[in-house]
């Protein structure tokens, strides 16, 4: 395998980035679709999915740990052959680039429709492009130190909007509190469990913690912290919509709320301002899945590099971009393909592979330690 | 020339003129034998190979292939080994084989014939037409009389300390001994006749060449194939005074000169530790200058010192003069927008620096120090945050980061704004703001930009204008950004706010290069917000968050300790008491990690378990005794924080085992 290098990252900055990748769809259609789901218990679908998540990846933690100088597709190649190897590899690749690919897209519309009318769309992406290409030539430690860096300026504006929408809110809009029922929560919970499956870059970064051990502690920190902010968001979000609008009507929940925000005659309309922060999250959000797109393909394809491959892979990203055909198409992929099906590849493939690697390997990866760890 | 002559010169037509036209590139000049003496033989040919090419019309065409293969590093090392095994200046094959003379003009030896030194001396210093360096041939009345001579830089050398200290003994008061007669007189002259603190016998020529360089005086006697050396430094320089950039109301008033000896004192007047280690390079081949590299042994850790010692060694140039070329030459990342060093003028900070376990250097010439490594928050920090208390410190730190932003971004945060996000603006400012800009011929981004680069032209000629003239620039600039601009209708007054407020901000900035790359940086955002709104203004500063992220000083990544978080030390932006900054930063990863113990205020009142504490801890205890001694008088507590070091250098000694482990830690990192 090629030895890809790499910075280290630390406790903090691994969970900056994969927290931030993980609320970024706070910014995007997401809350609607959950309040369409979940109708006045939407907040309750997203604790559920959260349970679902934080179980689901313990077999991914468990390879993790018992690997914890390799990433997945290294795991894969030793225990199933250079061909499982690639198959592994391929998975990601497409996980990773359809997620990116519709979360740009998503974004770029947002911002045509938010702040520039009248830019053309080629135009914003190709910006969009650039602001995520930078960090990955830049390597993933920059990206996590950036992502932590960023990561108070994410706290307040988030917080900000939601404490200062509170005045609309109203506890009432959350009943009936069981929703559409507790069985049907419980089932759209699973499904569902995929909004976190972004969670699966961490079998790419492992080898590049600064303390491995520390792996399940940040991959649980990222899910909970990530997943009871979606909780607050949706929960606020319901308050202030009451169900039906806020399933059906709203496109952008979080640009609504933030349009609402008037304190006093000089804070208000500062829905502008709030672009920083989703600018900022969607970049560390694409930056990662971008990096997630490309060295996963440099891995599979054992190249002891990725960054030659970046240029190319934003390309592909670019046409992809426009080959889906409007926002809605856009929408309707993240919501009914990506976050219905995506637990498949995000939970489902670590879970794998782990079993591969437990009926093959006897003895052996106990301690973790394997001659040929760059072989 | 007869006026005939002249007429007839008017109607003819030739070429005469161009006769009299002076090129450096058109023809060859042939280089002596003995020309670019401190150059290696390398250097000199290259400049050879490349010099009949050189403005000739076949270089503009394309591609010039080199005569030569391209050096490789490897050849490149090999050709610096050679010439130091060789000596400097030393040719051992010349394009001409040269005479015998050349030879021996070149060689390291010194020979026991005194006229052939001087001799030498002279051809080596190019002596005529070169008049700097003086000769005095002299005879010292010794039995049997002995013919001497020194040579010295003329104005590096102190004239009263060789008349007085050299010439006098040797010349006049070397009959009046007469004890030891049959010693050899080398060390009769060494030993008796010259009252100077240092005085060296050597044996090398080149060696002595050096001496005299700077600005020691050379001694010759004649039958002996030995020079001596005797320290008669004494070359004008500015003496201490206050600093001019980096000013402070409370705290210590001087700053470095062009004197590497001073500095290196002034440092150590603050330093009384037998552990501060100065190191001597010399730098340039040409300029020869001296460079100091100051750290504190047993505290900075050595890996660090190791790697500084190797940039500075690896310098192969012929020209350095300051630390400004230096920092180039040994800077991370060239790339970086932000600078990889600190560069003070205050001792007091580069001795603060050194007792948190950073390394500094000097360079002979240059009134400024570079601390290395660097990090972001450093370069917003002034020697003065240290020296008031707390809570001012930590307030006067966030002000200078209010100005970092809005330096950096109010005026794309304006161009925005207006082009872009009007709903943003309440609507009697954004009344305002129209009525202002409704006579307003420009677009914004044009407005801004005109006042942006009057602001730095302004700034540009305040620092170049010579200073008899320079209240004339205050008035012309506040009447062109302030009254006419406005008048004129060419921008609007709301805009001179903002450009006002911009520059305040820069001002603010304590640091040059930071305020450089701020300068630098606000254009493009300017343009990225003129071009795409709030948008493009956010790309544009996550990209340069990313960007800072990944730099480096010295390995220390430039954010830390906040990104990649380390346990803070007290001293990032918020500012704690500096009785509670018990460790050093831990991204510097210094050998002794605790600067003070737990407790450094035993006396004070609020803290009754301090006792048990004390109690608990008998390591402590001396140290606590110590610090009460300092800690009575708490006004001199900054300036004693560096005694406080040594003391708590002891106790360190018992964390050390800790801190080798973490520095085991640290080399896997």
């Amino acid at each position: 395998m090629g030895t890809i290098r790499e910075g280290h990252i630390g406790y903090r900055e691994a969970v900056a980035l994969l927290a931030i990748m993980l609320i970024t769809k706070v910014f995007l259609t997401c809350p609607s679709n959950i309040s369409d789901l979940g109708g006045t218990a939407g907040w309750l679908v997203v604790l559920v999915y959260l349970l679902v998540a934080v179980v689901a990846v313990l077999p991914g933690l468990a390879l993790l740990k018992r690997y914890p100088d390799r990433t997945l597709i290294e795991v894969a190649e030793e225990f199933g052959g250079a061909i499982t190897g690639i198959l592994v590899a391929l998975l990601l690749f497409g996980y990773f680039l359809l997620s990116t690919v519709i979360i740009m897209r998503q974004f770029t519309e947002t911002v045509i429709v938010a702040l520039l009318p009248t830019t053309p769309i080629s135009l914003i992406t190709v910006f969009f492009l650039l602001g995520m290409l930078y960090p990955c030539y830049q390597g993933i430690e920059s990206l996590t130190r950036g992502a932590w860096l960023l990561m108070p300026f994410f706290a307040l504006g988030l917080f900000g909007v939601l404490a200062l929408v509170l005045p609309w809110a109203n506890p009432d809009y959350l009943f009936p509190f069981w929703g559409p029922g507790l069985p049907a929560i419980l089932k759209a919970g699973p499904m569902k469990s995929s909004m976190l499956g972004e969670i699966l870059l961490v079998t790419l970064l492992n080898p590049y913690l600064r303390d491995r051990q520390k792996v399940t502690a940040v991959v649980m920190s990222s899910l909970i912290i990530s997943g009871l902010i979606f909780t607050l968001t949706v929960l606020v979000y319901q308050m202030v919509f009451p169900y039906p609008a806020s399933g059906t009507e709203i496109t952008y929940p979080m640009y609504n709320l933030a349009r609402l925000i008037y304190f006093g005659r000089f804070v208000q309309r500062v829905e502008s301002i709030f672009i920083f922060i989703w600018v900022f999250s969607l970049l560390v959000n694409v930056s990662a899945l971008f990096y997630g797109t490309t060295v996963s393909l440099a891995r599979g394809l054992n190249l002891p590099f990725y960054r030659p491959l970046l240029f190319p892979v934003a390309v592909l990203i670019y046409s992809l971009n426009f080959l889906i055909l409007n926002f809605p198409t856009a929408a309707w992929l993240d919501a009914e393909v990506l976050h219905n099906y995506g637990w498949i590849i995000a939970f489902g493939l670590p879970a794998l592979v782990w079993l591969l690697a437990k009926l093959r390997d006897k003895g052996g990866g106990s301690h973790g330690i394997h001659p040929q760890n760059n072989g | 020339m007869s006026i005939w002559s002249k007429i007839k010169a008017i109607f003819t037509i030739d070429d005469y003129y161009m006769d009299e036209t002076f090129s450096l590139g058109d023809r060859p000049i042939r280089q002596s034998p003995q020309e670019g003496q401190g150059q290696s033989k390398q250097e000199s040919g290259k400049a050879e190979s490349s010099k009949p090419e050189s403005g000739k019309p076949q270089k503009r065409g394309g591609f010039v292939l080199p005569k030569k293969p391209l050096k490789t590093s490897e050849s490149r090392e090999k050709a610096k080994k050679q010439t130091k095994s060789s000596g400097k200046g030393e040719k051992e094959e010349q394009s001409h084989p040269g005479s015998e003379t050349e030879q021996i003009n070149h060689s390291r030896e010194i020979y026991s014939n005194l006229s052939k030194n001087l001799e030498k001396l002279k051809a080596r210093f190019h002596i005529p037409p070169n008049i700097d360096v003086i000769i005095r041939e002299f005879t010292i009345p010794l039995e049997p009389q002995l013919k001497g001579a020194i040579a010295f830089m003329e104005g590096l050398a102190s004239r009263d300390t060789i008349n007085s200290h050299v010439l006098m003994p040797l010349m006049l008061l070397s009959n009046l001994d007469e004890k030891g007669r049959n010693a050899n007189p080398v060390s009769i002259v060494m030993e008796r006749l010259l009252p100077g603190n240092q005085v060296e016998i050597k044996d090398s020529f080149d060696d002595l060449m050096e001496g005299i360089l700077t600005g020691t005086t050379m001694v010759l006697l004649d039958g002996y194939p030995t020079g001596l050396l005797v320290e008669t430094k004494g070359w004008e320089h500015r003496t201490v005074s206050r600093p001019n950039v980096e000013n402070v109301v409370r705290g210590p008033q001087e700053a470095f000169v062009e004197h590497i000896r001073v500095n290196t004192a002034l440092v150590r007047k603050r330093l009384h530790c037998n552990t501060l280690v100065t190191e001597m390079f010399k730098l340039g081949r040409l300029s020869n200058v001296h460079c100091a590299l100051l750290y504190i042994e047993g505290l900075t850790n050595p890996k660090l010192v190791a790697e500084v010692r190797r940039r500075i060694k690896g310098i192969d140039t012929d020209y350095i003069s300051d630390t400004g070329t230096l920092e180039q030459f040994i800077e991370d990342n060239p790339a970086s927008l932000l600078p990889g060093q600190l560069s003070t003028e205050r001792p007091d900070r580069v001795a603060a620096a050194l007792a948190e376990g950073h390394v500094a250097m000097l360079v002979d010439g240059d009134p400024f120090a570079l601390i290395m490594p660097v990090t972001f928050w450093s370069l917003i920090h002034t020697a003065e945050d240290a020296y008031i208390r707390w809570p001012y410190g930590s307030l006067l730190r966030a002000i200078r980061i209010l100005a970092l932003f809005i330096n950096l971004l109010l005026p794309s945060f304006y161009i925005s704004i207006v082009n872009f996000h009007p709903e943003m603006i309440p609507t009697d400012l954004l009344l305002a703001i129209a009525a202002s800009r409704e006579s307003i011929p420009f677009p914004a981004i044009w407005e801004v930009v005109m006042m942006e680069l009057a602001f730095d032209l302004i700034r540009e000629a305040g620092i170049r204008i010579p200073s008899i003239i320079g209240p004339t620039l205050g008035i012309v600039g506040a009447l062109i950004l302030g009254q006419a601009a406005v008048a004129a209708n060419i921008v609007s007054p709301l805009l001179v706010i903002i450009v006002a407020l911009t520059g305040l901000g820069s001002f603010a900035i304590p640091n040059y290069g930071l305020t450089a790359a701020m300068r630098t940086l606000r254009f493009v955002f300017l343009f990225l917000s003129a071009f795409l709104g709030f948008y493009g203004l956010a790309i544009g500063v996550f990209l340069v968050v990313i960007h800072i992220c990944g730099q480096k000083s010295v390995g220390v990544p430039i954010m830390s300790p906040v990104s990649p978080f380390r346990p803070p030390s007290g001293d990032v932006v918020y500012r704690q008491p500096v009785w509670k900054q018990e460790q050093r930063p831990v991204f510097m990863r210094p050998l002794a990690r605790r600067r003070q113990p737990k407790i450094t205020r035993p006396w004070a009142t609020q803290l009754k378990e301090g006792e048990d504490r004390q109690n608990q801890d008998t390591n402590t205890g001396k140290q606590d005794t110590n610090a009460e001694q300092q800690d009575t008088n708490a006004e001199q507590q900054d300036t004693n924080a560096e005694q406080q070091d040594t003391n708590a250098e002891q106790q360190d000694t018992n964390a050390e085992q800790q801190d080798t482990k973490g520095g085991k830690q640290d080399g896997d990192n």
